[in-house]
């Protein structure tokens, strides 16, 4: 029986682009790295022997030298032997990271206790055997673990439990598609065949690359990427753990997650179509914005429709997320459009001709407007009724 | 606006001209250069034009005429005032004065800028703003010429725009209001902040830049992708470059060794087997010599035997042919011989026909001379008459006949009929039936009693002739003497017979000259020899006469005649020729076997002496062939003949190996190790160039950059939308907001066509209907005809059509102006309806008189006056102005009093 951790995707050096404030971009490559400590935390309670990494341990293949002495210092203090593989964002052709003799140097200085597996053959260690399945270009049409079939198994130790760790999507399960969203386009998508023939004779998958939790059969698991990098898809999708993994050769492996996150990813949908929705809205989100500020990360999806006044309160809200969250992220939009008092401001003023005349008109033809067909006209002929309103609202304030 | 008199001084033609205007109509008749245009130049100047204006708008109104500057009042009504205007122009130092009855007294630009005010402008036109003078009140005064034109033509200002729709406005409902006003304004304002006035994007603008940002940010971002895409491009390359090296060192190279390793072992053993090959080679050459020798050696005696059978066969041939050529050659001998004694026979034959025919000629010969000598005796026996001769002699005969005719024509005639009693003349009995000639002077009595003298006519004539007679007679006789004839007939005979005599003796000498008479004699004498040597020869072929007596039937061919000799002849020579041919032939054929039996003998010759060659040849191969047999055969060489065949097919494996790799076919494999060294070399220098490259691009993480950059692209591109959209938003607003002002627009042009339709329905039965257009910036426009279905545009109007509608809409726009000017406006019309129809005049006249009623003062200017009378009512005022009125009378200060003015007035200009 040997106990280990199973860890993936730390994505150390993600620019968080998205992010306008450098600060707060700062703030949150900074977390991604101060997670490897939060990692080792769990070695002890776990009486981990060694810390499985299963690729894109950065996020590219040539990260910033701070990144990769900052890793190098972080993995250094962990007690235990760090095994790494390559995997699609950090992959080990030549002229990668992993090659650079700075990377080898800083290696040496500060992170002994550091192996990078770049070659596809057994590793045996005191109590276990590794069979690394490293990514040597970004994307490879042959299967990582092909080798691993050709193996004779016999010549391996019978005694030690045999772990095989890779990187990409397995059968059925497209972790690179399924793990992209807007910020975070699809990557490489590398395909593993873990299969019953394989697992015959393997007693443990360590997998990346898929950025959630995911057991994949008894013996293979995603362990996820220990600091969340994105906004959870579904209430399903786990971020932010380590595995605590034992396994024995011949026996089912037992799989602990551990927490290691320290931000807040929350998600939000909103439905707004009056002041009251609004202020409902405003009531909820209190707690987060009265919370300490930069710990949390916001995706909004909203929907509805707004009067003009009610939307430009909206836009205060929205301010004040801004501020308070590392990050506010949008999906879709609040349509504005003059509730009846906005638009008998407009409309019902007869001793301004050409103002109501437009209004009606365009008020009209806002209704005649298909709500899905016409997108982009009722966005017009919205914007234009904005615009109106703000106009004749600015020279009725004069 | 009411005018109620003028008085112009020194105004061009006008010394002074006073007139008073009427309340609704002043009809000014005038003929032509009467000064009709000059008064409405006038007037207008006065109204408009500064009176410090210099330049042409003053120079125009000077008099040439009349000494003085020119000078122009006016009093008129206008805000509810009468006021009096008098300008003097007088270039810069012009005055103008303007008073009112509450005691108003202006000057200089005060009054300038107050009448100004009054007529609806800022200030007067400028002298040299002259341009601008006929755009003032464009639509009140038409000037001659200008009738045709449309009111609406030009700018808004020409018919006071301004005004028209305030009072438009002040009908229906407003256009817009100042708020409508400023808020377009702003509006306008914000899409001109983005947009050029042609809808084009402002350079600087918030969109421009935003365009910019999200044009740098794409170009940027394609630059970091480029960047991303060439750092893997570079791993990868530096990927392959190591798989390479690799299967160099591993794979290529050593194969390439081994094969060199082959070759070298190869070339060894080769080396070895070299001269044991030469040998078999040898041997083998020789085997194959030996046996090509014999065969060709087989051949040529073949050839040999057929060659020698032909030879024998020829000579057989050759003896036949001499034989047949003597026996040809002996018989043409003798049938030449043959010839020649036939040629004898026929010359001798020749020789004796010649010595007859000599004979024949000598006997002819003397015959002629006999004959000869016979005819010059018959002549010589004949008198010599000549035809000379008979001809004299037959003359002499004729002349005497003739005298003998005439004395018988001139004597009398006595003839006896019948008688009884006798009758004597000259004594001379004359019996019955006698006849007597009287040729001289006769006596005839008849019986006894009776005596006659019968005397013949002619008178000496008679005589003459019978002297002539007698002459006639002696001649005659001469000559039968000297011819010794009697008769010319007889002459004539004896001449005819010595003419035929001497024919016969021509014809004689004739036949001698045909004979060849010298030398017969001695011709025949020469024949002789030439016969003896002839029967010599004939005698002496004796035997061959025998021969030739055969061919011709057994007669001795001596006796045979000429023909047959010849016919013998030809057949002889016939005979021969036939047989020289022959001969020839043979000869020819002869000939031809002689050089063929040579030939073959040449062949003969040079194939025995090859067979001879061959013979010797065959024989030094034969002895070296045994010399090599005899030769050690080394016995390994199979075995290492098969040694060698092993290291080919392996080097040839290897070769194949090497071309199913892809590599370049070379023969040479120490050639491709050094390619491939060099592939090396150049490989690990291309992997440091790699290197670097990967540590150039790597170092500044181009993934992250990219991301950084889509971003930023994402941004700046989500900002270019936005403001584009909010461009797009104030576009369809402004665009919204002109449209409802066109909308609007329409309550303002409407009224206007209602205001000039009871006009145009006083004008005609049938009235069109008037379409007007009117847009807020350009005004009104699109002035239009409707008849039934189509509308048509004033310009396309016919010249009377068009005056008549722009008088309707200049009297529409003055009624619809006129509460902006104290409910009344002058509306002038100078010669303004040239074109129109009479039949139209009528209707014209209705149009003017319901202007009129609408309070409009009407000023018409015509040469015929009488078109215009009946607007007049009967009681009329009729003034005649003629320069020099008296001052005292002046009108203005008379229309001081007059409140209402005087309804209609005509003046009559002279």
């Amino acid at each position: 029986m040997v106990s280990f951790l199973h860890s993936a995707d730390w994505q150390i050096g993600k620019p968080y682009a998205r992010v306008q404030d450098p600060d707060k971009r700062a703030r949150l490559r900074q977390e991604r790295i101060a997670m490897i400590g939060r990692i080792g935390t769990q070695i002890a309670p776990c009486q981990a022997s060694f810390l499985l990494v299963a690729g894109d341990l950065f996020d590219s293949p040539t990260p910033s030298s701070s990144d990769v002495s900052a890793v190098c210092q972080a993995i250094g203090r962990l007690e235990i032997p760090v095994l790494v593989i390559p995997g699609n964002h950090d992959h080990g052709a030549p002229g990668s990271v992993w090659h650079s003799t700075f990377f080898q140097a800083e290696q040496q200085r500060r992170a002994a206790n550091l192996q990078v597996l770049l070659k596809r053959e057994p590793l045996e260690l005191d109590n276990a055997v590794v069979l690394p399945c490293p990514l040597l270009r970004r994307s490879d049409s042959g299967d990582p673990t092909a080798w691993v079939r050709q193996l004779n198994w016999s010549e391996l130790p019978a005694g030690k439990p045999r772990i095989l760790l890779a990187h990409g999507s397995v059968h059925g399960f497209a972790a690179a598609d399924l793990d992209a969203d807007d910020d975070n386009p699809s990557s490489a998508n590398n395909r593993l065949q873990i299969d019953a023939a394989l697992l015959e004779h393997v007693d443990y998958v360590a997998l990346g690359d898929w950025h959630g939790l995911k057991q994949v059969n008894p013996h293979s698991w995603y362990s996820g990427t220990p600091e969340p990098d994105r906004f959870p898809r579904n209430n399903d999708y786990q971020g932010g753990q380590v595995l605590a993994v034992s396994v024995q050769r011949g026996s089912l492996p037992e799989v602990q997650p551990r927490p290691t996150a320290a931000l807040d990813w929350q998600q939000l949908q909103v439905s707004l179509h009056s002041p009251g929705d609004l202020e409902r809205l405003e009531q909820q989100l209190e707690p987060l914005l009265l919370a300490e500020p930069g710990r949390q990360l916001l995706l909004l999806e909203q929907s509805g429709s707004l009067s003009l006044e009610a939307h430009q309160r909206y836009g205060q809200l929205l301010e004040r997320l801004e501020a308070q969250l590392l990050r506010l992220k949008q999906r879709g939009s609040i349509e504005q459009a003059p509730d009846p008092g906005e638009l008998a401001q407009l409309i019902a003023r007869a001793e301004d001709p050409l103002i109501a005349g437009v209004a009606a008109e365009l008020q009209r033809d806002l209704e005649q407007a298909d709500s899905s067909e016409q997108q982009e006209q009722r966005q017009l002929l919205q914007l234009a009724l904005a615009e109106l309103h703000r106009a004749a609202g600015a020279m009725a304030c004069d | 606006m009411r005018l109620i008199a003028c008085k112009l001084q020194n105004v061009r033609r006008h010394r002074e001209l006073t007139l008073r205007f009427g309340r609704q109509l002043t009809l000014i008749a005038g003929a032509n250069e009467s000064g009709k245009s000059t008064l409405v130049e006038a007037l207008h100047k006065g109204l408009f034009l500064r009176a410090t204006a210099t330049g042409r708008g003053v120079e125009e109104l000077r008099s040439r005429l009349h000494a003085g500057l020119p000078e122009v009042e006016i009093s008129f009504e206008a805000a509810a005032e009468t006021w009096r205007l008098r300008k003097r122009f007088a270039g810069a130092s012009g005055t103008c004065q303007l008073s009112n009855s509450s005691g108003l007294a202006l000057s200089g630009p005060e009054a300038e800028e107050q009448l100004a005010a009054l007529l609806g402008y800022t200030g007067p036109v400028e002298g040299r703003r002259i341009a601008q003078l006929p755009e003032r009140w464009a639509h009140l005064w038409v000037r001659q010429g200008d009738a045709g034109e449309n009111p609406f033509n030009g700018s808004p200002d020409r018919y006071d725009h301004n005004r028209l729709v305030e009072q438009l406005q002040s009908s229906s409902s407003a256009l817009h209001s100042q708020r409508d006003q400023l808020v377009m304004e702003r509006i306008q304002q914000a899409v001109a902040e983005i947009y050029t006035p042609t809808g084009r994007i402002k350079a600087g603008s918030a969109l421009a830049l935003a365009q910019r940002h999200a044009t740098e940010a794409a170009s940027a971002l394609a630059t970091a992708q480029q960047q991303v895409a060439d750092l893997e491009a570079a791993m990868e390359q530096w990927r392959s470059i190591n798989e390479r090296l690799a299967t160099i060192d591993r794979e290529q190279r050593p194969a390439l060794q081994r094969e060199l390793e082959l070759q070298q072992q190869i070339r060894l053993l080769r080396a070895q087997l070299e001269p044991l090959l030469r040998q078999a080679e040898e041997r083998s050459r020789l085997e194959a010599q030996q046996q090509q020798e014999q065969q060709e050696h087989n051949r040529l005696q073949q050839q040999l035997e057929v060659l020698l059978q032909e030879q024998r066969q020829n000579l057989d041939q050759q003896s036949q042919l001499q034989r047949q050529r003597q026996r040809l050659s002996a018989s043409t001998q003798e049938l030449m011989q043959r010839q020649e004694l036939v040629q004898r026979l026929l010359d001798r034959q020749q020789l004796e026909a010649d010595a007859y025919q000599l004979r024949e000629h000598q006997r002819e010969l003397q015959r002629l001379q006999t004959e000869a000598e016979g005819l010059k005796q018959q002549l010589a026996a004949l008198p010599e008459v000549n035809a000379e001769q008979v001809k004299q002699l037959r003359q002499a005969e004729q002349a005497l006949a003739q005298a003998s005719t005439r004395c018988e024509a001139m004597a009398a005639g006595v003839e006896v009929l019948a008688h009884d009693q006798p009758i004597r003349l000259n004594g001379e009995t004359l019996s019955s039936g006698e006849r007597r000639r009287i040729d001289r002077v006769a006596q005839l009595q008849v019986g006894d009693g009776v005596l006659i003298q019968l005397s013949p006519g002619g008178g000496q004539a008679l005589p003459q002739a019978l002297e002539e007679q007698r002459r006639c007679q002696l001649e005659l006789q001469a000559l039968q003497r000297q011819l010794q004839l009697t008769s010319s007939d007889q002459a004539d005979v004896i001449e005819r017979q010595r003419q035929g005599l001497d024919r016969d003796l021509a014809t004689l000498r004739q036949a001698a000259r045909a004979i060849p008479w010298s030398g017969l004699q001695q011709r025949l004498e020469q024949l002789e020899p030439r016969r003896q040597r002839l029967e010599q020869a004939i005698a002496a072929a004796e035997a061959l006469l025998a021969v030739l007596a055969e061919d011709t039937g057994g007669r001795d061919p001596r006796t045979l005649d000429a023909t047959t000799l010849r016919s013998l002849q030809d057949q002889l020579c016939s005979d021969n020729n036939a047989r020289s041919l022959e001969l020839e032939r043979c000869q020819q054929q002869l000939q031809e076997l002689e050089r063929s039996l040579q030939r073959n003998q040449t062949l003969l010759e040079q194939q025995r002496q090859r067979q001879a060659q061959l013979e010797g040849s065959l024989k030094v191969l034969a002895e070296r062939l045994q010399a090599l047999a005899e030769h050690p055969v080394i016995a390994e060489l199979t075995t290492q003949q098969r040694q060698l065949q092993a290291w080919l097919d392996e080097k040839e494996r290897l070769e194949q190996g090497r071309r199913s790799a892809g590599m370049q076919p070379s023969r040479d494999a120490a050639a491709e190790l050094q390619t491939l060294e060099q592939e090396k070399d150049q490989l690990l220098s291309q992997r440091g160039q790699v290197e670097q490259r990967c540590q150039s691009l790597g170092a500044s993480n181009p993934i992250a950059e990219l991301e950084q950059r889509q971003a930023t692209w994402e941004e700046a591109d989500a900002e270019r939308q936005r403001i584009e959209r909010r461009g797009r938003a104030l576009q369809l607003l402004l665009e919204r907001f002109h449209s409802a002002q066109s909308t609007l627009a329409r309550r303002y042009s409407e009224p206007l066509q209602q205001a000039i339709s009871p006009y145009l329905a006083a004008l005609a039965a049938d009235p069109h209907q008037p379409l007007l257009g009117f847009d807020p910036q350009q005004g009104f426009q699109d002035l239009q005809l409707r008849q039934g279905e189509e509308a048509f545009a004033f310009e396309r109007l016919s010249g009377g059509m068009r005056e008549q509608l722009s008088a309707a809409v200049r009297l529409a726009l003055a009624e619809v102006l006129k509460p902006a000017y104290d409910n009344i406006l002058p509306l002038v019309f100078d010669d303004a309806f040239v074109n129109s129809d009479r039949e139209r005049l009528a209707g014209l006249r209705q149009m003017l008189q319901r202007g009129m009623q609408q309070n409009i003062q009407l000023l018409l200017l015509s040469c015929h006056p009488e078109d215009y009378l009946a607007l007049l009512p009967a009681e009329q005022w009729e003034e005649r102005c003629e320069e020099g009125c008296d001052p005292t009378k002046n009108p203005l200060d008379s229309a001081k009093g007059i409140d209402e003015g005087i309804s209609s007035v005509m003046v009559q200009l002279s």
